[in-house]
């Protein structure tokens, strides 16, 4: 980087700013002034999510459509699914979700312990998430509600086809819904790395409030998700 | 206008160091602009060679020169090479890459790292997909279609798959790139309605870029995971619907033509206005048009799947609907004409190209409306009358502007001239000969010759024939730029700072400029095209003896 | 340096409210799920969804104190997707049965077309 730039413009490298913080250490050398770094900074992120929403967009087209084709076998696919730990898991991210925001105002006024205990807290509850959709995975193996992968697929009857489509699209979705979580929880580590050495001035905040517009966005996925796959029909009488 | 002295030897980005780590590793965007021009040359002349052995192998009713298979291969392997490796980043990631900042008067992108990943990824994606094509070669078409591509394809269709995933998230980054520059990085006074109209165009086709790309990835993933694990969404067998993908796959690739020629509208309003020394007619509807074309362009992808088993009246909407999209494109058609009107023109090589551009795109755009009819397009799909078309709008809009572009901004961009009178030869030529590739195709496809066939009937033998001997006289036109332009690095005159005589901002910079862009952020009072009044320039034209510029 | 940027933000005290009406509907949507409404439980739970994606988004996500610009491209993503939906839907609505591998695909064709065209 420093190799590109005249004399006339200051050659520190962003990264290199530990240690001194003085104004221009903090501002890359094509940016005017901070104000205008963070702007561009979050704009730039928002216009990733935005691509994100399209992306899962596709997905949520595929759902439905399928469930428009395939009311009762969606309808029976939902009674496989687990509503106590399905909603025990919502609270969850939307709990991590909680932690994220008040973890970004804790960035912003340089209370730096608070910072490093939230953006914690956000990552062992987004492990508990994962750790239970693990679970919840695993009982779908067990009962034989895996339709792909040479796996054996168990329902049969008149909805089975349906139902191949429900679990597939189950699967692909909560699938990439977790990809996008396991991401989530590499940026976090690297920002309580970061925070714990004392490496998120408040004039940097700008890292964690992107890492939680990134994190919100997935508990906003989630929030589809879970009424989509676990509350699709009614269920017969003391089967919650 | 600016004064044509030429500079003294300066410190320019291209010779502030010489090391192959500093290219790199550059975050400079002039320097990732030429590494994207390394690479979509590499990627069209790859290109390039399977049309030609396509074109050979249809000089003869038979088969006589490839097998089907391959032949199979081959068109997708143009294809592929073409759209997702050429004609998408072309403009964007080459000429949009080296302008961007310097029209809004920037030291650089917003986000100069990711600028430099973008080409990372791009490689990344286009050597994938030469792996495959070495490999043994994908033979789905361009286009993947499901349930060939998920379940019945032997070939490479994995490989190639994550070449273009890959390749999408370049084009993404590029798309952000821009539109969060063009929002954040304007120098003081540059207003909306000051920028140069390649912004504008630029930042529409970002917006699909940006809009479109995401749902691309969601229809390669789809596919992805029901040949690796069996996730069968586009399969029947498991309840899922073969024709969503082309849902998916068309609400990009239909918006993705626009990615494509929308840029190069932005090269022709600039290359129209600087050889006519005017400002461009109705400058706002220039702008807006090319937003009114984003946003249609949204709305019409269902004019590919007429055919496919769509509902007729979806079919109805989504023909209305291309019908509209004429008008924008109308607009911008009729503006270039009334800035050309009375002007007085200059015929450098640019120029040639611009005005080609515009014939070609005129034959385009309106063998689209033939397509856009239901009627008709039943009669004509798949055939190749839907080829002529398309290479009329690819090859003769995008790669002529992307040439006359490149021709405009090359003083700017390696300081040194182009040779004049080579280059006008080869536009020239690369005019004739894409006209007589192209043009028997549209009668070939009225006539009925389906496309992808490399076997068909004697009587459309002549046609072939004058395409074949066509896309020859095309190939001789894009070797020699290839040759004449590496020749002009090292031995081409000096090229002062504003040779056209443009009033936009990157000419107020050295050639080459130097790597922070501009001694000091300029302040702009005026808008990018002030140019003279036509009366004061007669009578300086009177007075003044006239000069070639060059 | 902490002056010169302006954060616009949600009171700690907001923050939490809006987490403790997320959690609110959470058990709501789970208990209206229990309750027999036809196709109306798909409508409540979907409405649900958007609310507490519409809290998430302004408050957490902060775009109700955003730019008109941050309003504008946080808008944006959902305005294509309904494009998309949109139509998408406008296809396979009215596809008649063609999708149903149990039933003949000519004969709902047929009908159609005979109707029209008397």
């Amino acid at each position: 980087m420093s190799q590109s730039l005249s004399p006339a413009v200051d050659p520190t490298p962003f990264e290199s700013s530990v240690g001194s913080r003085s104004h221009e250490s903090v501002v890359a050398h094509h940016f005017v002034d901070a104000e205008q770094q963070h702007a561009t900074a979050e704009l730039g992120m928002w216009m990733f999510l935005v691509t994100e929403i399209m992306f899962f967009g596709a997905f949520f087209l595929a759902y439905l459509i399928y469930r428009e084709w395939y009311p009762a076998a969606f309808a029976q696919g939902s009674h496989h699914m687990d509503v106590m730990l399905g909603t025990l898991n919502t609270a969850v991210l939307l709990t991590s979700s909680f932690t994220m925001a008040l973890a970004v105002h804790a960035a912003e006024h340089s209370q730096r312990r608070q910072l490093v205990g939230l953006l914690s807290a956000t990552f062992v509850l987004g492990a508990v998430f994962l750790g239970i959709k693990g679970l919840e995975y695993y009982h779908k193996y067990a009962e034989q509600l895996i339709p792909f992968a040479g796996w054996t697929f168990g329902p049969t009857g008149n909805e089975r086809v349906g139902m191949m489509a429900f679990f597939n699209l189950y699967f692909l979705m909560t699938g990439m819904h977790a990809f996008h979580m396991v991401l989530g929880l590499a940026m976090l580590a690297i920002l309580i790395v970061l925070a714990n050495s004392d490496r998120i001035p408040s004039s940097r905040s700008i890292l964690v409030h992107n890492v939680g517009l990134y994190w919100h966005f997935v508990d906003l996925v989630w929030v589809y998700l879970f009424p989509f796959f676990y509350l699709v029909a009614i269920r017969p009488a003391g089967h919650l | 206008m600016s004064s044509t002295v030429i500079s003294p030897p300066n410190r320019n980005y291209l010779n502030v160091s010489y090391t192959v780590r500093s290219w790199l590793l550059t975050h400079d965007h002039k320097r990732i602009a030429l590494l994207y021009l390394v690479g979509v040359t590499f990627f069209f002349v790859i290109g390039g060679l399977a049309a030609a052995v396509v074109r050979l192998e249809l000089m003869t009713p038979r088969g006589d020169l490839t097998e089907s298979e391959t032949y199979n291969k081959l068109f997708t392997m143009h294809g592929i090479t073409m759209t997702f490796f050429f004609l998408i980043p072309a403009i964007p990631a080459v000429l949009g890459n080296f302008l961007v900042p310097l029209m809004v008067g920037a030291r650089d992108l917003a986000f100069p790292k990711l600028n430099l990943l973008s080409w990372y990824l791009y490689m990344l994606g286009g050597l994938l997909t030469m792996w495959s094509i070495l490999a043994g070669g994908v033979d789905t078409g361009w286009t993947f279609y499901t349930p060939y591509s998920s379940t019945y394809s032997n070939t490479y269709v994995m490989a190639t798959a994550l070449g273009v995933f890959t390749a999408g998230f370049s084009s993404i980054l590029t798309g952000l790139n821009i539109i969060v520059t063009t929002h954040k990085m304007r120098c003081p006074g540059l207003t909306w309605f000051r920028l140069p109209l390649f912004i504008w165009s630029m930042y529409a086709a970002s917006l699909i870029m940006v809009l479109a790309t995401p749902v691309l990835a969601a229809a390669i993933v789809l596919v992805g995971l029901e040949r690796v694990l069996g996730i069968g969404i586009f399969d029947p067998a498991m309840g899922g619907d073969p024709l969503l993908f082309q849902h998916l796959f068309w609400f990009y690739a239909h918006p993705a033509v626009y990615i494509m020629v929308l840029p190069a509208f932005g090269v022709i309003s600039e290359l129209v206005a600087c050889f006519s020394q005017r400002r461009p007619f109705g400058y706002s509807f220039i702008g807006f048009s090319s937003f009114a074309i984003a946003i249609l362009g949204f709305l019409v992808w269902g004019h590919h799947m007429f055919v496919s088993g769509q509902s007729v009246y979806a079919g109805l909407i989504f023909s209305l609907l291309s019908f509209l999209v004429a008008i924008p494109s109308g607009i911008k058609v009729f503006n270039w004409t009334a800035t050309l009107y009375k002007a007085s023109i200059s015929w450098e090589t640019p120029m040639l190209y611009a005005l080609g551009f515009v014939g070609l795109f005129t034959i385009g755009g309106l063998t689209g409306l033939f397509l856009a009819c239901l009627a008709i397009d039943v009669h004509v799909h798949d055939t190749y009358f839907v080829v002529a078309h398309f290479h009329y709008i690819m090859v003769g809009g995008t790669v002529m502007a992307f040439l006359g572009g490149i021709h405009f901004w090359w003083p700017k961009i390696t300081g040194r001239m182009y040779p004049e009178s080579w280059a006008r030869l080869s536009a020239i030529l690369i005019f004739i000969g894409f006209n007589l590739t192209f043009f028997p195709q549209f009668i070939l496809g009225y006539l009925g010759m389906p496309r992808r066939y490399h076997i068909y009937p004697e009587e459309f033998q002549v046609l072939n024939v004058m395409s074949s001997a066509g896309a020859s006289i095309l190939g001789v036109g894009y070797f020699f730029p290839m040759t004449y332009l590496i020749w002009s690095i090292f031995y081409g005159p000096v090229a002062p700072d504003n040779p056209f005589g443009h009033t936009g901002l990157e000419w107020q910079t050295p050639s080459p400029p130097p790597t922070e862009n501009f001694a000091e952020i300029p302040i702009v009072t005026e808008e990018a095209y002030n140019f003279l009044p036509d009366d004061t320039r007669q009578k300086i034209a009177e007075e003044v003896p006239l000069v070639p510029v060059a | 340096m902490d002056a010169k940027i302006k954060h616009s933000e949600p009171s700690l005290g907001l923050t939490s409210a809006v987490f403790a009406a997320l959690l609110v509907l959470l058990v709501v949507t789970v208990l209206v799920a229990q309750v027999e409404l036809g196709s109306w439980n798909f409508v409540v739970a979907a409405g649900v969804a958007t609310l507490k994606a519409v809290l998430i988004l302004l408050v957490f996500m902060r775009v109700y104190y955003g730019t008109p610009l941050i309003w504008l491209v946080s808008g944006a993503g959902f305005v294509w997707l309904a494009i998309l939906f949109n139509f998408v839907f406008c296809d396979y609505m009215t596809r008649g049965d063609a999708h149903s591998p149990t039933r003949d695909l000519g004969v709902s064709y047929e009908v159609r077309s005979r109707s029209t065209s008397d």
